[in-house]
């Protein structure tokens, strides 16, 4: 019996009262998101890359490593396959405690939390750059030469690029500045949106203009103009702490700055209506506070369009700051990101290796898809007036 | 709704201050000043004692604030050269002919609200002499090229900013239009196409490629058309369909002029050889946005009980799609292409930059990289303006087009 059936099976059995086991919104919400097929690979996806890019630089050789042996050509090839099909494991476990029907929040939770301690702890490939150059080891062969432009073969599954270096060690690092810059954008987005649009839609007069002139404000900037300047002041600006001056940390705050706007609209929009809603009204007249009010009664129904737009935000940042590398605004070489592989690989693309501008173009794509994909499907599941029986 | 434009044009106002307030302070709190590469040069030291008495480079930043601001809003006449450096003069009496120009523009706008007719050949009238008043004064403010606003002088030796960007946005307008032009004309049939064939293999291989397409940055979009387009077909079929740089070929004014002056044939087919993949990469992921909404926007009208009642009354499909649906469903479009702007400028930003496009997009770009404050704080609060200005037409186009809207 597949997992959808089981669910199905088990709404059956509670309506029929064969089983007193009662049906949580979150079943409700699981049993939907794997409906749609293309989030649910989106998922296992993400899972992956996330895998993949946090523990980056456990996969990939470290300058004068002798584990490696000669270098990252020789862990290539077996070390490749290793590492994927680890990956590939790890990030099924973690689709599966994601919507596993047991305790699915708590796993869910868990993982996560285990998920961020290796990313903090691995991270130090991002905050400390100069000591960290296993992405920018040139390969050599037996006789000491740089292997440069070497297409994909054998050893170099995904090539090297102009100076050397190899493309899937690139790659791998690359993602780590797309998956910054997507956890940090996230959490900023969400916290901003709702705290200022929560707020202005909770309490309306004065608190609700000036915060909502402000947003107006924020959403009137041009976006990627602004976000150039900045990205080009940014590591020369004298007030910020080193950390926000080099790699991905800075653009993130940058871009989580830039873009809460609309999510706050959202909220405020969500909190208008709820508050006029009669359970609401029954809360107060029960004497309940504003904080209990808005955080008990209102935050959790207005839940489902900060996660769907949260989302689809974090998918417009990761585009946002491959742009911004791209054009040399953003994370700086030596340190590997996709946008600014792509435009490496670009100028090398002209003369025939088109291998760096398409697995760098190839894993941005891919990932922000699969977001978008996540976006739709959260949409489609957090959607309470779609019935579980529906197509 | 009078009241309301101009609390709107409030409000802009305000934000285009916040605008330039951010970027100027970015610009100062950078560190190093903005004429470190003029200072390369030995030859440029009066020219720099000159800039830093012009712009009080010297002074704190809350004064050359405000003596860039009010250069900002200075009207001055026709640049002069002056040794190495362009001096900007004092009004003469054509620069009086453009500015009156501009202010009847205004004037003519602010008057035609006041009256009232209500009739709809009048709303028409209105909408058109707007226009015409507008492109007539621009025209006399432009062709002249007698006006200027003090927006300063390159600090790269490009000469003033106000003609450099005035000279860079007609080939952005170029661009942009083109870009825009194509993502509707390809985007709003393909959503209208997708939701009559709902859930056929055209409407989701549709839905699929918009998404995929959604999902790409611009500049993937602009480097694969350009490598694969022009540079690998050239280089396998031996076929030259495309260029990849700038505007133009180089022997462009050789391919002979049409009549009246108008470019020829050869000349025209030049243009879009250079024109085409540009716009297509900046119009790409606005086509999929446009397609995805009109889809949504033409579904929503399907399903609607009026459109039940047209079909009920045993009108031919084609009525009920083309007079009942087509007309509502296009609504909500006219606003988002409005919005649409910014986002279209932000992808000329990029495409320029890699399509080599003499337009703002490749100014900003180089004005970025040498922190050549003037341009890059003239180009900032020029596409400020415009964001601000489409997002109020957006407003109105949109309570004109659907008279539910009510505005207080």
């Amino acid at each position: 019996m597949t997992e959808r059936e089981s669910a199905s099976e088990a709404i059956l059995d509670v309506a029929e009262g064969i089983s007193a086991e009662p049906i949580t919104q979150w079943d409700l919400f699981v049993t939907r998101l794997r409906r749609h097929r293309l989030a649910t690979i989106a998922f296992f996806y993400m899972g992956f890359i996330g895998f993949v890019a946090l523990l980056a630089p456990l996969f990939t050789c470290q300058k004068d490593d002798t584990f490696c042996g000669r270098g990252p050509v020789e862990m290539s090839g077996l070390t490749t396959v290793l590492m994927l099909a680890t990956a590939l494991l790890v990030g099924y476990f973690a689709y599966r405690s994601f919507v596993s029907k047991l305790r699915g929040m708590a796993v869910a939770l868990t993982f996560v939390t285990v998920v961020l301690g290796i990313f903090l702890v691995s991270s130090w490939g991002l905050l400390d750059v100069p000591h960290v150059n296993h992405y920018a080891d040139q390969l050599p062969d037996e006789s000491g030469r740089i292997l440069v432009n070497i297409a994909p073969r054998g050893s170099i599954p995904l090539g090297t690029d102009d100076l050397g270096r190899d493309v899937l060690a690139r790659v791998i690092h690359g993602g780590r500045a797309s998956l910054a810059v997507g956890l940090v954008v996230g959490a900023l987005v969400a916290l901003l949106g709702t705290v200022i649009g929560s707020l202005a839609g909770y309490y309306p007069g004065v608190v609700d203009q000036s915060l909502m002139r402000f947003t107006d404000l924020v959403l009137g900037l041009p976006l990627l103009p602004v976000a150039i300047v900045v990205g080009r002041v940014l590591p020369e600006l004298q007030f910020l702490p080193g950390f926000l001056k080099q790699g991905a940390w800075g653009i993130a705050v940058l871009v989580g700055l830039l873009v809460w706007g609309a999510l706050a609209r959202i909220v405020r929009a969500e909190f208008l209506s709820l508050r006029e809603k009669e359970f609401v009204e029954a809360a107060r007249a029960a004497g309940a506070s504003d904080r209990r009010i808005i955080f008990r009664h209102i935050l959790p129904n207005a839940l489902s369009p900060i996660i769907v737009q949260t989302t689809l935000i974090v998918g417009t940042a990761i585009i946002l700051e491959a742009a911004l590398s791209f054009l040399g605004f953003g994370v700086r070489p030596p340190i590997p990101t996709w946008g600014g592989m792509a435009a490496s690989g670009a100028s090398i693309a002209v003369r025939g290796f088109w291998w760096e501008l398409v697995f760098s173009a190839g894993a941005l794509i891919s990932t922000v898809l699969a977001i978008n994909f996540i976006g739709d499907g959260l949409r489609d599941a957090l959607d309470p007036t779609q019935t579980i029986e529906r197509k | 709704m009078f009241a309301y434009i101009i609390r709107r044009l409030v409000y802009g106002v305000v934000t285009l201050f916040a605008l330039s307030l951010v970027v100027f302070l970015l610009i100062q709190f950078s560190g190093g000043s903005p004429l470190d590469r003029l200072k390369l040069n030995p030859r440029m030291q009066p020219v720099i004692a000159q800039l830093t008495e012009l712009w009080g480079l010297d002074k704190p930043w809350y004064e050359q604030y405000f003596i860039w601001l009010r250069n900002f809003v200075t009207p001055v006449d026709v640049p002069a050269q002056e040794g190495l450096i362009v001096v900007l003069g004092k009004l003469g009496i054509r620069s009086w002919v453009a500015i009156a120009a501009a202010v009847a523009a205004v004037g003519y706008t602010v008057a035609l609200f006041f009256v009232k007719v209500k009739a709809n050949w009048w709303r028409t009238f209105r909408a058109f002499s707007i226009i015409l008043t507008w492109l007539i004064a621009f025209w006399i403010i432009k062709s002249r090229i007698v006006f200027a606003l003090n927006w300063g002088i390159s600090f790269r030796g490009d000469g003033p900013v106000w003609d450099n960007i005035f000279g860079a946005a007609g080939n952005t307008f170029r661009l942009g239009a083109t870009a825009l032009l194509l993502a509707l004309i390809v985007g709003i049939p393909l959503g209208i196409y997708q939701a009559i064939k709902q859930y056929s293999f055209f409407d989701q291989l549709g839905t699929m490629l918009s998404f995929i397409t959604f999902s790409t940055p611009i500049f993937i979009i602009g480097v694969m058309l350009q490598l694969i387009l022009a540079l690998y077909m050239e280089r396998w079929t031996g076929v030259k369909l495309f260029y990849v740089v700038g505007m133009t070929s180089s022997g462009y004014e050789e391919l002979g002029r049409g009549l009246f002056g108008l470019p020829s044939l050869a000349q025209l087919g030049d243009v879009i050889q250079h024109l085409t993949l540009p716009a297509i990469s900046i119009a790409a992921i606005s086509m999929a946005g446009y397609s995805r909404f009109q889809r949504a926007s033409m579904l929503e009208v399907m399903h609607s009980d009026y459109l039940r009642t047209a079909k009920a009354k045993g009108l031919p499909r084609r009525t009920v799609v083309v007079k009942h649906a087509l007309r509502n469903a296009l609504i909500p479009i006219v606003t988002l292409v409005s919005l649409d702007v910014a986002f279209i400028i932000g992808g000329a930003i990029i495409t320029e930059s890699i399509f080599g496009w003499p337009g703002v997009g490749r100014l900003y770009i180089g004005a970025i990289q040498s922190i050549d404050y003037p341009t890059i704080m003239a180009v900032v609060m020029a596409i400020g303006a415009g964001v601000v200005v489409m997002n109020i037409v957006a407003d109105i186009l949109y309570g004109v087009l659907d008279p539910r809207v009510r505005y207080d």
